[in-house]
């Protein structure tokens, strides 16, 4: 099997070209989270022309909702949510920069195109490994909405966070592909 | 008599293991797919899988951030004598069993048109997850069997529970189940999956047969149906995490009870995730 490919945060158009669908990446650096209540909130603050509470340019986002840390601990268990939910939101955070996200489960027409167009990538997580990929998150802090809880957006600082490109700028699907090479097997 | 504290230490012990350990069954399921898998990429998610249970049980983290809504089996001994405050002892132990671990505060707060909404937010305790409706079968003599399953989201959103034509055949029946287990298999991001499947006389019977089939089920002791479902949801390729390969579900739980004269029977099918059935189980008495 190849290495992994160690990508570091923030991203630039250079770097997700040089990602393929189906490589394996360890990312490292600084990554946001957010699920479907943060990005209704995000695209509203869009649509009335206001500031994000992070700069979002070449920024990658992990739809999670961690468990409570314990006493020492930076984080819960920490494994990525079901995308489609962030889908309606997506295009118009991919159009203010957006590089990365992290999640599982397929995506949109309307997203992958977005990807395509604004230069991004889709990166599944292991659906499976929440206690791993904390152990990967070094710090967490609530940057935005605490009111919601577990879903709050979160600043992560990664070391080697384990994911696998899914969809490349290229719009190429790792789900439809993958699949379609092990049918013939 | 068993006594209260009996009760809820042990329901607060169940809900802590169900929700940060693999039992014997589900690692030795894991490392024969890992042996078997052919895709590279499929077999490295599967090594990741067992490799964070085996973290999750070192540390007793949960297993999944998204720890469930806490459902009891009950087995009651006809002999089995109990204090009158029982029910209240097993959701004690539940809410004790949350903040421990800790389960992952979801609980919508407000009236009951504002949880549909979803617009008063959550509460941040992790006990405030009420336990899901209790069921309760006998069991035998003097022992009472308590077993807490944890249920997650994903694995909700691509359930169902309907009714299916049989034309008097089990064929037709399962065909229909492993249907929806295939088209949902895809999309559930978190595959190997396990579905379990109840089939019985109306949608509750049904869906307390499904979650009667996750509780007794056991992924090293499959019969010929079980088999022959996982078999043909394996033939969609859709392997672990839906990247492609061998192993898109690791084994099926099923359970069949009463039935009536009818041109139907009420299947219910819930394909669980990569972590489930999540479960434990004591005895008492």
């Amino acid at each position: 099997m190849s290495e992994p490919i160690r990508i570091k945060t923030p991203l630039s158009n250079g770097d997700v070209e040089g990602l393929k669908a189906g490589d394996r990446v360890l990312i490292s650096g600084v990554i946001y989270t957010g699920r479907d209540a943060a990005h209704n909130r995000l695209v509203d603050l869009i649509d009335r022309g206001e500031e994000l509470p992070f700069d979002i340019r070449g920024q990658i986002i992990y739809y999670v909702g961690p468990t409570p840390a314990r006493p020492g601990k930076s984080i819960g268990s920490a494994g990525p949510t079901t995308s489609y939910r962030m889908d309606p939101f997506a295009p118009k955070l991919l159009e203010r920069g957006l590089k990365g996200m992290i999640g599982k489960g397929m995506r949109s027409q309307e997203v992958i195109d977005a990807m395509t167009r604004f230069k991004a990538v889709y990166m599944a997580a292991v659906g499976g490994a929440a206690a791993l990929i904390a152990r990967r998150i070094k710090k967490s802090e609530i940057i935005a909405y605490e009111d919601l809880g577990p879903e709050a957006i979160r600043r992560l600082e990664v070391e080697e966070f384990p994911a696998i490109v899914v969809n490349d700028i290229w719009g190429n699907d790792l789900y439809v592909e993958g699949v379609k090479k092990y049918e013939r097997l | 008599m068993l006594c209260r504290k009996e009760i809820e230490d042990a329901v607060e012990t169940c809900l802590v293991k169900a929700g940060t350990t693999f039992r014997p069954d589900q690692l030795r399921a894991y490392r024969n797919a890992i042996s078997a898998e052919k895709n590279e990429n499929a077999k490295w998610v599967l090594e990741r899988i067992l490799e964070n249970a085996k973290l999750a049980g070192k540390n007793t983290s949960p297993l999944c951030d998204d720890t469930g809504i806490p459902h009891v089996f009950i087995n009651m001994g006809s002999s089995l004598s109990l204090p009158h405050d029982w029910l209240s002892a097993i959701n004690d132990g539940i809410i004790r069993g949350l903040r421990i671990m800790p389960g992952r505060p979801m609980a919508v707060r407000g009236n009951p048109i504002e949880r549909v909404e979803q617009s008063r937010g959550l509460y941040a305790d992790p006990g405030k997850l009420s336990l899901a409706p209790v069921i309760v079968k006998p069991g035998k003599g003097g022992k009472l069997k308590i077993t807490v399953l944890l249920l997650g989201g994903g694995p909700e959103i691509r359930a169902k529970t309907y009714r299916v034509f049989h034309q008097r055949s089990i064929d037709v029946v399962l065909g229909e189940a492993v249907r929806w287990a295939s088209s949902e298999a895809k999309n559930l991001g978190c595959t190997p999956c396990v579905p379990a499947i109840g089939i019985g006389r109306t949608h509750v019977e049904a869906s307390a047969l499904m979650l009667e089939a996750m509780k007794e089920g056991s992924l090293s002791r499959q019969n010929r149906w079980e088999k022959k479902v996982t078999e043909l949801i394996n033939a969609t390729k859709v392997g672990p995490l839906g990247l492609g390969g061998d192993t898109t579900a690791l084994g099926t739980f099923m359970k069949i009870g009463p039935l009536r004269a009818s041109g139907i029977r009420v299947v219910s099918m819930r394909p669980g995730c990569c972590f489930e059935p999540r479960k434990a189980a004591v005895v008492l008495g």
